[in-house]
């Protein structure tokens, strides 16, 4: 049995991927992951904000990074699904649905990638490259997270696609360099990537680059970076510093007294770097381990599937021996410089910001299946790729559609949407939410509750909007509509007619017996156990039980 | 043969197991000799493979086996747990309904249970963090890790891999790779001295790499750059083991 090489055929069957691919990517997007994590509530409420007044949370017009926790993150996610809300209206959904349009698109970059590579020799070669690339869990959690993660990996990739086109064809250069300029306002990682890749990129490839394409590039990159410089100088620019491990130095130069400190802490810092480098390419970082985050991993999945080590070290062989290539060197730059700003964080393999890294691997990966086709006969490589695709897809069918809504429901923020009902619910009380061990709770009630933004932001810190890009200290204590976003003060709240509200661990049944709370409510997550309970406080019963000892007993009286 | 001794002995490894153990250093050093020796050899050598076999019944031996199907409290209160997570799913055939128990496939059935500490074995195995630092970022629980090797000679340990697979015999590479490699997916990586049976492995992979390295680059360097080059092996070497007594 011979396999020709039928261009007919192979569209057909990259049609039948991307289709694959947007089925992945959307099915049950709105409850699968269940809940909704604060990163998405934050994008979805200030893409809500923007479309309706044209400002964010905070009342400032569509500003150049989104201030979000402290993090100011770039904005073209939110920008666009202010768009999205507009056309699909206000849902989980249209939050999540650029990243998965983004993840469905780059089915067709990674294969144009494939293709004009010329990494395969066999036909059938980029066609199962995007396949591994469109079942692959990593792809798929962020393909179904709605914050900016994907969208920044989109247009870095399809720089990059467009850029390599541009070594061979000079004129692809510009529309490369200009989208790799635009995908740093797509995502963080982007913004300290970019300037290593194309700098890498330029070294190496500088003799075969039109030069002045190369230099229009870079004058319309520059351009397209003028609001991000003027943001340059500001906190806002920098928030993600603090994520540079100096208090591991410091702790593990003191393991060597031996050296002077200066020493030490070089080698210190050298160990470290190469350590936190080496784990992105580990086997048992991309094929056993998931993400330490629960929010950010699949149960008992890692980023690929076991199976893939196979194909990914007969890749690693393949690159080794054509090193010499252009094509190869690209992929080489491409997949060493993407885990370098993360290997400066303190995070064991972050899934999330080493996202870029996704593209090369799946490029490695398919580059080694092509070597195992070409080595097999045909009836065995067809019949063992449909054996581990279908485990494959049994798989993340288990791990990702049946174990994830179930288990990872509380890291996802399961739980705000049925509180917003029970806020609805009791509208004319007041509710204070305990911010001890949750995350920021008051932008996921203002998305579930839809809170009208122009009363949103006459009721935020003023102080915010007017030093927006230098204050980056997060206060979680929020106080809008009939909600306060604080911890529980004890000595004070029992005496007030209020609504208690924390987890399992903020109100006790000797609490709720000592302060004479009456329960209201309880949201248990999807395995029983409770995210949030409720409680009414009875400020007349706690004042005769405790004698009027308070003094705010007194003014009750 | 410089080269080769520094590779031998300018680790932890080979130290830890003459103090924990000096049956098992000496069988470490003789396999990584002779395996050393019949390096450029098409054919294995009877000698170094006898050597292997020894070196693999006593990292069996030494080895805190834990059963592949066994599952401790936590385990079983997660498979418990997991067996409720499952929809009911069924196929109708001739107006009767099929149940397909795939909570119990997934879960419960000893061949999935096996399939899963197979593979967790042997990625733990094959983590090169673990070889060159103590597996750090991503440490094991409950395992005492230590630098198998400094990490200077991670650079020639992946070249020498790659030298490794092109130009030298694949067998000597296959049987000294993968017969331990198999081995301890099956027992597992509980052992003080961790996948010690792959050490003539990495000893010789190393010891490529660190002399097509020399031969190419170090032999060519001024004097200055030499003794710099030098300055920073030592360095890291205190490194290594000021970690370790740490």
């Amino acid at each position: 049995m011979r396999l020709t090489n039928n261009i007919f055929l192979q569209l057909c069957l990259l049609i039948i991927v991307l289709f694959l691919s947007i089925f992945l990517n959307t099915y049950k997007l709105e409850s699968v992951p269940s809940g909704f994590y604060v990163d998405e509530a934050v994008t979805g409420y200030n893409a809500y904000s923007l479309l309706q007044t044209g400002k964010d949370e905070y009342g400032v017009a569509w500003p150049i990074a989104l201030r979000y926790f402290g993090s100011y993150s770039p904005p073209l996610y939110a920008f666009i699904t202010s768009a999205i809300i507009e056309i699909n209206g206000y849902s989980i959904n249209s939050i999540r649905l650029l990243s998965s349009i983004s993840a469905s698109l780059m089915v067709l970059v990674a294969f144009f990638f494939l293709k004009s590579l010329k990494l395969t020799g066999n036909w059938v070669s980029p066609i199962l490259g995007v396949l591994l690339f469109a079942v692959c869990p990593w792809n798929i959690i962020f393909a179904r997270a709605g914050y900016e993660i994907y969208l920044g990996f989109f247009i870095f990739s399809l720089g990059a696609l467009f850029l390599w086109m541009g070594i061979n064809k000079g004129i692809f250069i510009p529309i490369g360099i200009s989208l790799l300029s635009l995908s740093m306002y797509g995502a963080h990682t982007e913004r300290f990537l970019v300037p290593i890749f194309l700098t890498s990129i330029f070294i190496l490839f500088r003799k075969k680059m039109c030069m002045p394409y190369f230099i229009l590039g870079i004058l319309l990159a520059l351009l397209i970076q003028i609001p991000n410089m003027t943001i340059a100088t500001t906190p806002a620019f920098a928030t993600k510093n603090d994520l540079f491990y100096s208090s591991v130095l410091t702790t593990q130069s003191v393991k060597i007294p031996l050296l002077p400190n200066p020493v030490s802490l070089l080698l210190s810092f050298t160990r470290e770097f190469s350590s936190q480098y080496l784990t992105y390419f580990s086997p048992r970082s991309l094929f056993s381990l998931p993400d330490p985050d629960p929010q950010r991993s699949i149960p008992d999945l890692s980023v690929f599937y076991p199976w893939m080590v196979i194909p990914y070290f007969a890749g690693l062989f393949t690159i080794w021996q054509k090193r010499r290539s252009d094509n190869f060197k690209f992929i080489a730059v491409l997949s060493l410089t993407a885990p370098l700003p993360m290997a400066l964080t303190g995070d064991p393999f972050s899934t999330q910001r080493a996202l870029p890294l996704l593209l090369p691997l799946v490029l490695i990966m398919s580059a080694g299946a092509d070597l195992i086709i070409q080595k097999l006969p045909c009836k065995i490589w067809i019949t063992a790729s449909f054996i581990l695709l279908t485990v494959s897809g049994v798989m993340l069918w288990r791990s990702y559609f049946v174990l994830l809504p179930n288990e990872r429901a509380k890291a996802w923020g399961y739980g705000f949407e049925q509180l917003a009902e029970e806020i609805k619910k009791h509208s004319n009380e007041k509710f204070i939410i305990d911010q001890s061990r949750t995350k920021p709770a008051y932008i996921e009630l203002a998305f579930f509750l839809k809170y009208p933004p122009e009363k949103f932001h006459q009721e935020v810190d003023r102080s915010i909007r007017e030093n927006y890009y230098t204050n980056a200290r997060f206060d979680s204590y929020y106080n809008f509509g009939n909600i306060e976003t604080r911890n529980i003060k004890w000595e004070e709240d029992v005496y007030n007619n209020l609504v208690l509200v924390g987890d399992s661990l903020a109100i006790s049944k000797n609490q709720e017996k000592e302060h004479s709370l009456t329960q209201i409510f309880e949201i248990k997550d999807p395995l029983g156990q409770v995210v949030f309970q409720g409680f009414r406080t009875n400020p007349i019963e706690k004042c005769k039980a405790s004698s009027f000892q308070s003094p705010l007993c007194m003014i009750k009286e | 043969m410089v080269i080769f001794l520094f590779v031998l002995f300018a680790n932890l490894w080979i130290w830890r197991a003459f103090s924990l153990n000096f049956i098992i250093g000496t069988l470490m050093l003789a396999t990584s000799i002779f395996f050393h020796l019949t390096l450029s050899s098409s054919k294995i050598s009877k000698i170094s493979l006898l050597f292997l076999v020894l070196l693999l019944i006593f990292q069996w031996q030494t080895t805190n086996k834990v059963s592949l199907t066994y599952l401790d409290n936590d385990e079983q209160r997660v498979q418990k747990m997991r067996l409720q997570e499952y929809p009911p799913i069924h196929i109708t055939f001739a107006n009767k309904n099929i149940w397909i128990p795939v909570a119990h496939w997934f879960e419960e059935r000893n061949e999935t249970i096996v399939a899963g500490r197979i593979a967790n074995n042997f990625f733990q195995t094959i983590d090169i963090n673990q070889y060159f630092f103590a597996s750090h970022p991503r440490e094991r629980v409950g395992v005492k890790e230590f630098e198998k090797f400094p990490y200077f000679f991670l650079l020639p340990f992946l070249y020498g891999l790659a030298l490794f697979l092109t130009k030298f015999s694949k067998k000597q590479f296959l049987v000294f790779l993968f017969l331990p490699l198999g081995l301890l997916s099956l027992v597992g990586y509980q052992n003080d001295l961790g996948p010690y049976s792959l050490f003539p492995f990495f000893v010789s992979t190393i010891f490529l790499g660190t002399k097509d390295l020399h031969d190419k680059f170090f032999k060519k360097f001024p004097l200055r750059v030499k003794a710099i080059i030098i300055i920073l092996i030592l360095l890291i070497f205190i490194q290594t083991i000021g970690y370790a007594s740490n």
